[in-house]
């Protein structure tokens, strides 16, 4: 039986992987929807930002509504319908043949629609915890997400691969249990599994513990490598998500740099 | 100051015309999903039988998610997410120059949002009123409806126009009005105004008066337009909605027919 991190690698078509974020401009319903620029403005800059991470060389994009913080638990259907599109039309556009995948902060459910809209075949988010953030309390959406994903048609190992948070990254967990409880309650769930775990590098000791606890499942870094750590976070995790890093200045809500990211992925290959 | 019914004959380029419906199969959460098809069946159907319409030279065209029967009073998540993935598919693959809409059955403000994101120009639904129907009770989204449009950046007047639904073909009105009394009353309200009206083509004399009592809005026929009552019905309507006339031997949930959308097209080309 293939494990989780052997399909994965199998998906990403490399043992180490780069999950690269295309982060989304404020969506309609979001305080930085920009009502003059409208979809357009979305869509071109999605494009834009893409297609650099393509001619670069990333294993994977990741679309994320980054820009429509704060989020709601649930994403409105305004902005359902328009990540959809700008997905769909990047998607269709750039003609992506690498995975792509969807993550809909935090509203796995709302990201798993759009994935089955757009054919993107992976995720990540939230399916465990309750998250006390300071935009207030997210409980995870695990119980209905995995009846929803069964009425869709697919199974539980069928795409879209979910990549779990597991940590303390975006809010303190109520459930009180750290990353090497919480991905061990998670792998013991057979009919309701994710089939990877994201979590921050702080700590390289805890995620080589959460790799032995759990360790058919990948590992990836969810937020933090940049050009100088990669080298050795990478010993450790199996995949990193990369966002600010690759973008101008090094800022979260800027666009990507094409010279940032070109250099960062010359470091990737010569690990 | 442009009525609405010059801006919807602007909006179609004629006086009269055709809003021609590309009926989906059923979408993703719907009873009639076929989960072994998926997105690809519903998007080849859509293309095929978009299509035929556009090549026989048909105004405009509606896309209806005719085929979720039976509706809820909100489209879930993934038949949303769905909805907008095949209109984007749609109107960018057959390059769609002409104006499109959206009727997403019986939840015009998810309607409103799909409009938003994939650029469809008018919507027909709900937008006051509450429907009593053989699948329950249907609730008008106006307040919200109208405050989204607006909160978008969408003034009043501008696309997506609406056209409202006038009679009692889909179920009684609870509000217990006749379609000119209704008609009359949302003529009335200017922050929050339809642009049309569709009525069944059952009581041409109540037609006759709603368009005597609103002179400002085109009246287009809902339902039931067929090969031979076209031509005389014109002379009374403004436009007309059509489906089943089109389809394989006149069936609401069969693929578009080109012969009989051929003749028919070619009738109203004679008017």
């Amino acid at each position: 039986m293939t494990t989780y991190k052997e399909q994965m690698a199998k998906h990403f078509g490399a043992e180490k992987y780069i999950l690269a974020c295309a982060h989304l401009l404020g969506l309609p319903g979001s305080p930085a929807y920009d009502v003059e620029g409208g979809m357009e403005k979305i869509i071109k800059q999605a494009l834009r930002d893409t297609k650099i991470l393509l001619d670069n060389g990333v294993h994977s994009v990741m679309f994320v509504n980054e820009a429509d913080i704060p989020f709601l638990p649930n994403l409105p259907i305004e902005g359902i319908a328009a990540f959809a599109t700008v997905v769909n039309t990047v998607v269709s556009q750039l003609d992506i043949k690498i995975p792509y995948g969807v993550n809909s902060i935090f509203d796995a459910k709302a990201a798993l629609v759009v994935a089955h809209a757009t054919g993107a075949t992976f995720m990540r988010g939230n399916f465990s915890g309750v998250m006390a953030s300071h935009y207030g309390w997210f409980p995870n959406q695990g119980p209905e997400f995995y009846r929803l994903k069964k009425s869709l048609g697919r199974k539980q190992s069928d795409p879209p691969y979910q990549f779990c948070n597991i940590g303390n990254m975006a809010g303190y967990n109520l459930a009180d249990q750290d990353e090497i409880a919480m991905a061990k309650a998670m792998a013991h769930d057979a009919h309701a599994q994710p089939h990877g775990f994201a979590m921050a590098p702080d700590n390289l000791e805890k995620a080589q513990a959460v790799k032995k606890a759990v360790p058919d499942f990948p590992l990836v870094v969810a937020k933090g490598t940049n050009h100088e750590n990669v080298k050795k976070i990478m010993e450790v995790f199996d995949g990193t998500i990369m966002a600010s890093c690759l973008h101008e200045d090094g800022k979260l809500f800027a666009q990507i740099d094409a010279e940032r990211t070109e250099r960062f992925m010359k470091i990737w290959r010569s690990m | 100051m442009k009525t609405h019914k010059q801006r919807i004959a602007e909006l179609m380029g004629a006086e009269k015309y055709i809003i021609a419906c590309a009926h989906f199969i059923p979408l993703p959460g719907a009873t009639g999903y076929d989960r072994v098809g998926g997105m690809k069946k519903i998007i080849d159907r859509a293309l095929r039988d978009t299509k035929i319409l556009l090549d026989n030279g048909v105004t405009s065209i509606l896309f209806v998610n005719e085929a979720d029967i039976p509706f809820y009073e909100r489209i879930p998540g993934e038949g949303l997410a769905a909805f907008t993935a095949v209109v984007n598919t749609v109107v960018s693959q057959l390059d769609i120059k002409i104006p499109y809409g959206i009727n997403s059955i019986n939840d015009a403000g998810a309607g409103l949002c799909i409009a938003i994101a994939t650029g469809a120009s008018f919507l027909r639904g709900n937008f006051a009123g509450i429907l009593a129907s053989n699948q329950g009770i249907y609730t008008a989204q106006g307040c919200d409806l109208f405050r989204k449009k607006a909160n978008l950046g969408m003034e009043q007047n501008e696309p997506p126009y609406f056209f409202h639904n006038l009679g009692n073909d889909h179920g009684a009105d609870l509000t217990g009005k006749n379609p000119l009394d209704m008609a009359k009353s949302l003529a009335m309200d200017i922050y929050a105004q339809p642009h049309g009206w569709a009525m069944a083509p059952d009581d041409l004399e109540m037609v006759k008066k709603v368009k005597i009592a609103t002179p400002d809005y085109p009246v287009v026929i809902s339902k039931s337009t067929n090969h031979e009552n076209l031509k005389p019905l014109l002379e009374i309507f403004d436009g007309t909605i059509v489906a089943s006339s089109l389809h394989e031997d006149g069936k609401l949930f069969a693929q578009v027919d080109p012969d009989r959308t051929k003749r028919f097209m070619d009738i109203f080309r004679s008017i």
